[in-house]
């Protein structure tokens, strides 16, 4: 069970003076219970790629595939489209509802489910992503400050009880404990629904952070497709395409030029910390 | 999704008609479209039509572009064409069957009616399609000024017609996201009855509003950061101004013009 992309191509307003391409040839497959980040300039093709995965755009060439369930097929699309739940760019903008409740079970009561399952699920999703039951459910949605209105937004996906959760820059134009929040809310939404999740970012720190697996594109193609660790390690491909690196490989890169040891495949903040306080004999 | 929509249509190029002064452009356009309106025999098109032609070559635009601007009025275009040869009574019977009675003059004036119609809306695009909306309201601010003198307020409507054009993609695109988004969470906009279809699209609708409002009260601020206070004593980034060319193509139309008045 898992997304299938296969041999898919997009290109933006064909047969037209600005046509312009933006996925090429996408062989991928995403499986059950991974965290996957996707990194990637501006108009890389990322959210062109995240948007394929439910079938809300279909691709010019090539399948989509939803645990064998084939998204270019009308009929059966919408039950591929109830397992992957996406979260686009700025969901707060999708909120329309008079209570914040109410747009919560908006997707769950699309489902056609029980109005004691939809109850039941929008309470559990009103826990999951840190948001009180009693003090917002009756609030109007506009009412809330910017990360709340995230939250509630993500909420309205995680009713649903997506399979696979594709989220596209779930952290832009927030302020740094905002993103904080919303990555340990992600990261606990995993384990708690123990669902896969796609998220997008050009924050290399994020993307290092979480996943379990790294795509990077470039100019609508997969460029590296690799544990955080190996994409890492080959930092001058990232270079080549001008993406930024991590914080702790700049670290170490930084400490390795002034001669200072440190071993290869350290970058992560934690190690970084540790072997500087053995050098030093503090620890 | 609504991407594909291809409002204002301009079509970037280099081309002679591009590079005219869009105040000539509409000029030349009214002066064309006068003569397709005193025009009163139907071969009198075919000359028309041949100029219609060598101006879109000018304009380097495929000729599929101006007949793509042609579809959405091709059942009125239709519908025209039908009322003309069952309303015109006059002439020779051609068909006299059941309540079906067609006349020769009917055929005649139906194909008449449709001709002018199609170089019309031929015309009116190659100018739209060669012309930024921008320089098209520029060019009816400039040509609109004597009408300053009984107090019309030109430039306030030309400047609404900017903000207007300007944020007709940026509105699109943002209700292509916001029905993404909808879409995501299962909401259906194609299935059901007139009033549940209706109702569907409140989801839509109100994000769009609430940006809208938004993004109009950022722009009053934007503007207003920036001293705009209205067009008294304003100066212009793009100063218009006529060229040679400009003239060039005034005179073909004037020649162009008198030839087909004393052929009539």
């Amino acid at each position: 069970m898992a997304i299938e992309l296969k041999n898919v191509c997009h290109t933006y307003m064909e047969g037209t003076a600005f046509e312009h391409g933006a996925l090429e040839n996408i062989n991928l497959t995403i499986h059950e219970n991974e965290f996957v980040g996707i990194i990637g300039h501006t108009g890389s093709g990322k959210s062109t790629l995240a948007t394929h995965m439910n079938g809300i755009i279909q691709p010019n060439s090539g399948k989509v595939f939803v645990d064998g369930i084939d998204m270019s097929d009308k009929r059966k699309r919408k039950e591929g489209r109830a397992k992957v739940g996406m979260v686009f760019q700025y969901p707060e903008h999708q909120l329309f509802e008079e209570t914040v409740e109410k747009d919560i079970a908006f997707g769950v009561k699309n489902m056609g489910l029980s109005e004691a399952d939809v109850d039941e699920r929008v309470r559990e999703a009103f826990y999951l992503v840190g948001l009180e039951y009693e003090k917002f459910a009756e609030k109007s949605p506009f009412e809330l400050s910017g990360g709340e209105k995230r939250r509630a937004a993500l909420a309205g996906i995680i009713a649903m009880r997506p399979k696979y959760l594709v989220l596209d820059e779930p952290m832009a134009g927030l302020d740094p404990s905002g993103r904080k929040e919303i990555m340990q809310t992600i990261m606990k939404l995993k384990d708690a629904l123990g669902c896969a999740v796609i998220m997008i970012s050009h924050s290399m720190d994020d993307v290092l952070k979480a996943s379990s697996r790294i795509i990077v594109m470039n100019k609508g193609k997969i460029v590296m497709d690799d544990t955080p660790r190996e994409i890492f390690l080959h930092s001058e491909k990232l270079l080549e395409i001008n993406l930024g690196l991590p914080q702790g490989l700049v670290l170490a890169n930084e400490l390795r030029s002034r001669g200072i040891d440190i071993p290869k495949d350290a970058f992560l903040m934690d190690e970084l910390f540790e072997i500087l306080c053995e050098r030093l004999g503090l620890c | 999704m609504l991407k594909d929509i291809t409002l204002g249509r301009y079509f970037p190029g280099d081309s002679v008609v591009h590079r005219l002064d869009p105040r000539t452009k509409i000029l030349l356009t009214i002066a064309y479209m006068i003569i397709i309106f005193v025009v009163d025999e139907l071969w009198l098109f075919a000359p028309i039509a041949a100029f219609m032609y060598l101006a879109v070559l000018a304009a380097q635009i495929p000729i599929r572009y101006i007949l793509h601007s042609l579809r959405p009025l091709r059942w009125i275009l239709l519908l025209m064409f039908v009322l003309n040869i069952f309303m015109v009574k006059e002439g020779k019977p051609l068909v006299d069957w059941w309540i079906i009675y067609i006349t020769d003059e009917a055929i005649l004036r139906a194909l008449f009616i449709i001709a002018r119609l199609v170089l019309l809306i031929a015309g009116t695009s190659l100018m739209t399609l060669t012309t930024t909306p921008i320089a098209l309201t520029d060019a009816i601010e400039s040509l609109m000024k004597p009408l300053k003198l009984v107090k019309f307020p030109v430039h306030e409507l030309a400047m609404m017609m900017t903000i207007a054009l300007r944020f007709i993609p940026t509105l699109l695109d943002e209700t292509d996201r916001i029905m993404k988004a909808q879409l995501a969470r299962g909401a259906d906009f194609e299935t059901g009855g007139l009033i549940k279809r209706a109702k569907s699209m409140i989801p839509i609708l109100i994000p769009l509003f609430i940006s809208a409002f938004k993004r109009a009260d950022e722009l009053a601020y934007a503007m207003d950061s920036r001293c705009y206070h209205g067009g008294i004593g304003r100066t212009r980034m793009k100063v218009m101004k006529y060229s040679s060319i400009d003239i060039y193509a005034a005179l073909t139309m004037v020649i162009f013009c008198a030839g087909i008045l004393l052929i009539r």
